[in-house]
C-alpha cells in the first residue's frame, strides 16, 4: 500500500464527512496485527476500480502487473496517467500514477453525469493511448426532479408541493444515524482515554 | 376519522462476534448489554401491552448476524453466566448501600431489573430472544424484516454484483431459518441504496425497504408526496422514506428526549466509580474497567456534575415525552393532511439500541407511546405491508443513491482511514465466484468444506461495521484485526484447495466463525 500516495491525495475540502469534529485519519496499516494475519495488497491482476463517496468525492484503486507494462512497452507504472472522464467523454481531471499498486481520493470534483477513469499513457506523438478503464459510477442526484408529464400535477399542488418538500427536508440533517451516535462515541472515546489514564469519572467530577 | 398512519421501525444489529476460546471477551459484551438493555426490555414492554389488551404495531429488523448470535448456544450460555454475575453484583450493591438513603433505592432497582431480566429470559423467552420476536410476529403485531447478510455496505460491494446478490440471498435464507418464513421487507444496511438494487431485492421476494428522506426527494422524479407516502421503484419494490421531524425528536442530542436531564447518565457507572478491589470480579479480568450497567446518576446538565438518578421520576418523564411525541405527530398529520393526496404516513426508524442502551428509559417511552396511540386513536401505528394493502397504488420513483449515514452518502464507510478494506473485499468476491463456477458441479467433501468456510469468511469481512468503527475510532484495533483475520483466513483456505489441508485450522474456523451453517458456496456461482 502506497501510504505516501494516500497522504498526498488527501485534500481538505469543505464538503467532507467531518462532522461533529471527527478527525479522519489516514490509516496506518502498520498497526500491529498477528503475523498470521499479515495480508498482501497485491493480487497480481490488472484492475482499476472506481468507487463513489459523495457528489464531489470518489475513490480509485489500481494494480498493474508487469505483463501489462511489458505489453505496452512501459518501463515504469509512473508513465501511466489516469483521466477522469464523464459520459460525454470530457476529461474532468488528470491524475498521475505513482506506482503499480495504489489508491487515490479525488476531492472537490463535482460530477453530475456518470464518470469513469481511463488509464493510459502518452505515446511519442503525444497521443493518449488507453490501457484499461475502470467501472463506471453514477452521479449522485442532489436536485429535485420534475417529470414533464407531471408538470400539471405539480402546478395544481402549487403551494402544497412546496410544503411537502419543505416538510420532508425541514430539520433534515443528512445522516442522523451514525452521526447521532458520533457525539456519544466521542464522549466515550474521551471517557475511555481518561479512564486508561487512571482517572475515574469520580475523580473527574471532584468526588461528587 | 384517522388523521394519519405511523410506521415505527427499529433496526437491531450487532456484528457477529464469537470467541469460544475465551471465557470472557469484551466485544461479546456488546451482545450481552444489548440483550439486557434493549431487546429484553422491549419485548417485556410489548408483552405488557399485549397482556393489557393495547394494540400496537412495530416493524423490527433483526439482522442475520444478530439472529445467528441470539440462536447460538455457546453465546447464550455465556449470556446466562453474565446475567448471574450481574445479579450477584446486585446483591453486593444492596449490601454496600444498605442504610444509604440516597443510593439504596437505586441499588434495589437495578438488582430487581437484572433478576426480572433473567426470569423473562429463562421463562417467557425460554432462553432464546428470537422466541419473543417470533411470538409477536406470529400475532401480526410485529413485522420482522431482514437486513444484508452481514450488514455489508451494498453500494461499495457492487463492483461485483454477485457479492450484493449473495448478501441478499443469504439474508433471506437466514431469515427463513430463524423465522420460518421469508421476509417481506429489508432494512438495507445503513439505508444505503444505489440505482438498480431494487432488481436484486425483487428477485429475492422483497416487497419493501427503507431509505433516508433525500433519497425520495432527489429521486427521479421527486416523490409527489415527499416522504409521506411510499413510492414504488421500477421493479415494483416499495420504498419508505424516513420522516426527519419524528427522527429529530428522538435523535437530536440537543432537542431530543434522551437528553432530558432527569434521564439516566450513561457514563457514571460503578465499573469506573467504585474501588478496584470491590469491582474487579465484575469487570474485565485483565483489570480494565468496563461498564457494569449499574449507573446511579442522572444526566443533570451539560457539565460533569451529576446528581443521583431517580428511576420513578424518570419513568414519569417518559409518560410526558410520550404524550408530547403523540401530540406532535397529531399536529404533523393535521398539517400534512392539507397537502398529501391521501391519509399521510410518517415513517420513524431508529436504531433499536438507542432504546435502552444509550437511552435507558427508551423502552418505557415506547410502551407509553403505544398506550397514548391506543387511547386517543387519532392516528394508527401500522406496518408497511398493512399500509401497502390499504394503498396498493403508489407513484413510481427511482430513489437516489444515498444512505442515512453522516452526510447522507458513503463518506463514513469509505474514507482515508478505511479505504484499504475494499480492494480485498472485491478480490475475495472475484476469487470465490471463480471457484464456485469451477466447482459448480460439486466438489469432494473437504474441498466443499474449504469453499463453504471461504464463503463465510468473505461475508464476515464484508461487514460494514468494521469500516464504521474505524471511522469513528472506536474499537479500531478490533475492527482492523477482524477484517484482516477474515481476509487472511480466506486466503489460507484458498491456498489449501488442491493442496495439503490444515485440518486443525479449518476445524478451528468452522467452530469459531460458525455463522450461516446452511451456506453452500455455489450461491456464488454466476
Amino acid at each position: 500500500m502506497n501510504h505516501q500516495l494516500t497522504q498526498d491525495s488527501l485534500e481538505k475540502n469543505d464538503f467532507s464527512s467531518r462532522t461533529h469534529s471527527i478527525e479522519v485519519i489516514s490509516y496506518d496499516s502498520t498497526l500491529e496485527v498477528p503475523k498470521k494475519y499479515q495480508i498482501s495488497d497485491r493480487y497480481y491482476k490488472d484492475q482499476l476500480v472506481l468507487l463513489p463517496i459523495n457528489s464531489s468525492k470518489f475513490y480509485l484503486y489500481w494494480e498493474f502487473t508487469d505483463s501489462l507494462l511489458q505489453k505496452y512497452n512501459l518501463d515504469y507504472a509512473s508513465q501511466i496517467k489516469f483521466k477522469v472522464v464523464n459520459s460525454e467523454a470530457k476529461t474532468l481531471k488528470d491524475i498521475d500514477c505513482l506506482g503499480e499498486v495504489g489508491e487515490y481520493f479525488v476531492n472537490n470534483l463535482k460530477y453530475s453525469t456518470n464518470i469513469r477513469v481511463i488509464a493510459g499513457y502518452y505515446n511519442q506523438t503525444g497521443e493518449f493511448v488507453e490501457i484499461m478503464h475502470s467501472n463506471q459510477i453514477e452521479a449522485f442526484n442532489t436536485e429535485i426532479n420534475y417529470k414533464e408529464e407531471d408538470k400539471l400535477v405539480y402546478l395544481k399542488k402549487e403551494k402544497g408541493f412546496s410544503e411537502i418538500i419543505r416538510s420532508s427536508l425541514q430539520s433534515f440533517t443528512l445522516g442522523m444515524s451514525s452521526s447521532a451516535y458520533v457525539k456519544e462515541i466521542e464522549k466515550l472515546q474521551e471517557f475511555s482515554k481518561l479512564s486508561k489514564d487512571s482517572l475515574s469519572s469520580h475523580t473527574i467530577i471532584g468526588g461528587q | 376519522m384517522l388523521k394519519g398512519y405511523w410506521v415505527p421501525v427499529l433496526h437491531s444489529h450487532l456484528p457477529f462476534v464469537k470467541h469460544p476460546q475465551y471465557d470472557y471477551f469484551l466485544e461479546e459484551h456488546w451482545l450481552f448489554e444489548a440483550i439486557t438493555e434493549c431487546y429484553i426490555p422491549l419485548l417485556k414492554n410489548l408483552k405488557k401491552l399485549y397482556d393489557e389488551g393495547i394494540d400496537f404495531r412495530l416493524t423490527l429488523s433483526v439482522t442475520p448476524p444478530l439472529a445467528e448470535m441470539l440462536d447460538d448456544k455457546h453465546l447464550m450460555d455465556k449470556y446466562e453466566r453474565y446475567l448471574n454475575r450481574q445479579i450477584e453484583l446486585g446483591e453486593r450493591e444492596k449490601s454496600r448501600t444498605q442504610g444509604d438513603i440516597v443510593y439504596e433505592n437505586i441499588a434495589h432497582f437495578y438488582s430487581d431489573v437484572f433478576v426480572e431480566t433473567k426470569e423473562f429470559f429463562t421463562g417467557f423467552l425460554d432462553r432464546n430472544i428470537l422466541n419473543g420476536y417470533r411470538f409477536f410476529n406470529d400475532l401480526g403485531k410485529v413485522e420482522i424484516i431482514t437486513c444484508g447478510a452481514t450488514h455489508g455496505f451494498l453500494p461499495l460491494l457492487n463492483v461485483n454484483e454477485k457479492a450484493v446478490e449473495v448478501q441478499i440471498e443469504v439474508a433471506v435464507e437466514s431469515h427463513k431459518k430463524h423465522f420460518k418464513k421469508p421476509p417481506k421487507g429489508i432494512w438495507l444496511p445503513e439505508c444505503a441504496y444505489y440505482d438498480g438494487l431494487d432488481r436484486i431485492l425483487k428477485e429475492n421476494g422483497i416487497e419493501f425497504f427503507f431509505v433516508d428522506s433525500h433519497s425520495l426527494i432527489y429521486g427521479k422524479p421527486t416523490a409527489l408526496n415527499g416522504v409521506y407516502a411510499p413510492t414504488f421503484t421500477e421493479h415494483a419494490v416499495a420504498a419508505f422514506a424516513r420522516d426527519p421531524h419524528s427522527a429529530k425528536q428522538v435523535w437530536s442530542s440537543k432537542e431530543g428526549y434522551p437528553g432530558d436531564f432527569n434521564y439516566r447518565d450513561f457514563y457514571r457507572d460503578i465499573g469506573y466509580d467504585l474501588d478496584f478491589e470491590y469491582i474487579k470480579d465484575y469487570i474485565d479480568p485483565d483489570g480494565s474497567r468496563v461498564f457494569t450497567g449499574y449507573k446511579y446518576h442522572k444526566i443533570t446538565g451539560d457539565s460533569d456534575y451529576k446528581e443521583v438518578y431517580n428511576p420513578q421520576v424518570a419513568n414519569q418523564i417518559t409518560k410526558s415525552h410520550a404524550k408530547d411525541f403523540h401530540f406532535k405527530r397529531e399536529q404533523q398529520f393535521e398539517h400534512l393532511g392539507k397537502y398529501v393526496d391521501r391519509t399521510p404516513m410518517v415513517v420513524s426508524p431508529y436504531d433499536a439500541e438507542l432504546f435502552g442502551h444509550w437511552w435507558f428509559e427508551g423502552p418505557e417511552f415506547l410502551y407509553n407511546l403505544f398506550k397514548e396511540i391506543d387511547e386517543h386513536k387519532v392516528f394508527k401505528a401500522v406496518t408497511p405491508p398493512e399500509y401497502l394493502s390499504m394503498y396498493p397504488k403508489n407513484q413510481v420513483v427511482n430513489p437516489s443513491a444515498s444512505s442515512w449515514g453522516d452526510e447522507g452518502y458513503y463518506d463514513v464507510w469509505l474514507n482515508e482511514a478505511n479505504s484499504w478494506i475494499y480492494r480485498h473485499l472485491h478480490n475475495m468476491a472475484d476469487d470465490i465466484i471463480n471457484l464456485a463456477n469451477t466447482y459448480h458441479n460439486g466438489a469432494d467433501f473437504n474441498t466443499t468444506r474449504l469453499l463453504n468456510q471461504m464463503s463465510k469468511e468473505l461475508l464476515l469481512a464484508q461487514s460494514s461495521d468494521w469500516a464504521f468503527l474505524v471511522t469513528t475510532k472506536t474499537a479500531v484495533e478490533y475492527s482492523v484485526l477482524r477484517t484482516k483475520e477474515h481476509i487472511s483466513n480466506f486466503t489460507n483456505l484458498k491456498n489449501m484447495i488442491g493442496n495439503n489441508i490444515d485440518f486443525e485450522l479449518l476445524e478451528e474456523l468452522e467452530y469459531k466463525n460458525s455463522i450461516f451453517n446452511f451456506i453452500d458456496y455455489r450461491i456464488f456461482s454466476s
